[in-house]
C-alpha cells in the first residue's frame, strides 16, 4: 500500500463508520464525561489543543509515558462505553 | 534517527501494551512530527500495527460528535464551532493536522538555538511562556466544549456598523457564575479605551467586565458574570477601566 493511502485507509474502517452514524453526539459527551478525569484532560488536550503527547505532559507536570498511557486508556474506554450505549437489534 | 522503541520495517505479530499506545497517540495526532513519520513509515510495514491505529483511530474519530449537542439552534451551533475551530488544526479530522508547535511557527528558532547560548536562554523563556499561555487558552476551550457539551445557552452577536465583519457568541453554562465570550475579528483600540461586556434585562444594562483586544483573530475570554437573566448582550467601547452604563458605539449586540 503507497504511503499516502495508509491513512486514509485507517482512517475509516467500515465498522466505525456503522457506529459513528447510529450515535448521537449526546452520547459521545456523556461517554467523555464518564472517563477518569486525567484520561479526558489528556484526549482533550491532545484533540482539540493540537498538544502532542510530550506538550500534554509538560502542560500537565506529568510523566510522557503517563499521558500515553491515558491516552491509550482512554480511548480505549470510551470505545467500550460507546458501543455499550448502542441501541441492541431488536431491542 | 529512529525515535521508535523499535526497528520501523519490523513487523509485529501481536499487539502489546506499547504498541496500543503508539497507536492511540497516533490516533489522537499528538506524536511530535520526527515520530509521527517513523510511526507512519513502520504502518507500512505492520499489519498488526495497522489494526490498532485503525482501531483507536475509530474511537478517536468520534470525539467531534460530542460538539454538536449546542442548543438552541443549529444556526448558533455551527457559528460557535466554526469561532472556535478557527484557532484548532483539526477539529474534525486530527490526523493529519497541520503542526501548530513552536519550531514550525519559528523556523529561523532552531539555527540561532545552535549559535548561542543565549539565545537558547532568551528561546526557552519564550516557549515557557507561550505555553503557560496555550495552557491557559486550551483550559478555556476544555472548559467551552464542557459547556457546551452539557446544554449550555448560546447568545450569537452580531456586528454593529462601527465594527462591521466582527462577530461574536456568548455561552453561558448551565451553573456556575462564569460565562464565555468568544470574540472575532474585533479591532484594536486607541491607547486609554477599552471593549466593555454587557448584559442586558428588563432593568436595564450591567457591566460584565473590560477586555483589550488581544490583536490576534480571535479571543475566547472568561467572564465572571451570569448571563442567565439577561435578554440580550452588547460589547461596547468604553474608556479604558469602563464605564457605569454604555456611553460609547456598541461594536456587538445579540441576539438580534
Amino acid at each position: 500500500m503507497p504511503i499516502d493511502e495508509v491513512q486514509d485507509a485507517l482512517s475509516t474502517p467500515d465498522v466505525w463508520e456503522e457506529v459513528r452514524r447510529s450515535l448521537e453526539s449526546e452520547q459521545v459527551a456523556d461517554a467523555l464525561q464518564d472517563l477518569p478525569a486525567e484520561q479526558r484532560e489528556s484526549i482533550l488536550l491532545a484533540f482539540f489543543g493540537g498538544y502532542s503527547y510530550a506538550e500534554v505532559a509538560r502542560l500537565t507536570g506529568t510523566p510522557p509515558g503517563t499521558v500515553k498511557g491515558r491516552m491509550r486508556l482512554g480511548l480505549k474506554k470510551l470505545r467500550v462505553l460507546l458501543t455499550d450505549r448502542q441501541p441492541k437489534e431488536g431491542r | 534517527m529512529n525515535v521508535l522503541p523499535f526497528d520501523p520495517k519490523v513487523s509485529h505479530p501481536l499487539p502489546t501494551d506499547d504498541l496500543e499506545e503508539l497507536a492511540a497517540v497516533w490516533a489522537l495526532d499528538a506524536m511530535p512530527p520526527g515520530e509521527r513519520a517513523a510511526y507512519r513509515e513502520h504502518l507500512v510495514e505492520c499489519s498488526t500495527c495497522q489494526a490498532l491505529a485503525g482501531d483507536f483511530g475509530g474511537s478517536a474519530d468520534l470525539i467531534p460528535l460530542a460538539t454538536q449537542r449546542v442548543q438552541p439552534s443549529a444556526n448558533l451551533k455551527s457559528r460557535i464551532l466554526a469561532l472556535v475551530a478557527s484557532t484548532r488544526p483539526a477539529m474534525v479530522a486530527p490526523r493529519p493536522r497541520p503542526f501548530a508547535g513552536f519550531w514550525q511557527k519559528r523556523p529561523w528558532a532552531a539555527p540561532a538555538l545552535g549559535l548561542l547560548a543565549v539565545t537558547f536562554l532568551a528561546l526557552t523563556g519564550i516557549l515557557q511562556a507561550e505555553l503557560r499561555q496555550r495552557n491557559s487558552q486550551v483550559s478555556e476551550q476544555e472548559a467551552l466544549l464542557a459547556s457546551i457539551s452539557a446544554g449550555a445557552s448560546v447568545m450569537n452577536l452580531s456586528a454593529t456598523g462601527v465594527a462591521p465583519g466582527a462577530s461574536g457568541a456568548l455561552v453561558q453554562p448551565q451553573a456556575g457564575n462564569i460565562a464565555y465570550l468568544i470574540v472575532k475579528d474585533l479591532g484594536r483600540l486607541p491607547s486609554g479605551q477599552e471593549y466593555q461586556v454587557w448584559a442586558i434585562s428588563s432593568t436595564g444594562p450591567t457591566s460584565a467586565g473590560t477586555f483589550a483586544p488581544s490583536g490576534k483573530p480571535q479571543q475566547i475570554l472568561t467572564l465572571e458574570a451570569d448571563f442567565r437573566g439577561a435578554d440580550k448582550v452588547g460589547v461596547s467601547i468604553e474608556p479604558r477601566g469602563g464605564s457605569p452604563a454604555p456611553s460609547g458605539p456598541i461594536v456587538l449586540f445579540g441576539p438580534g
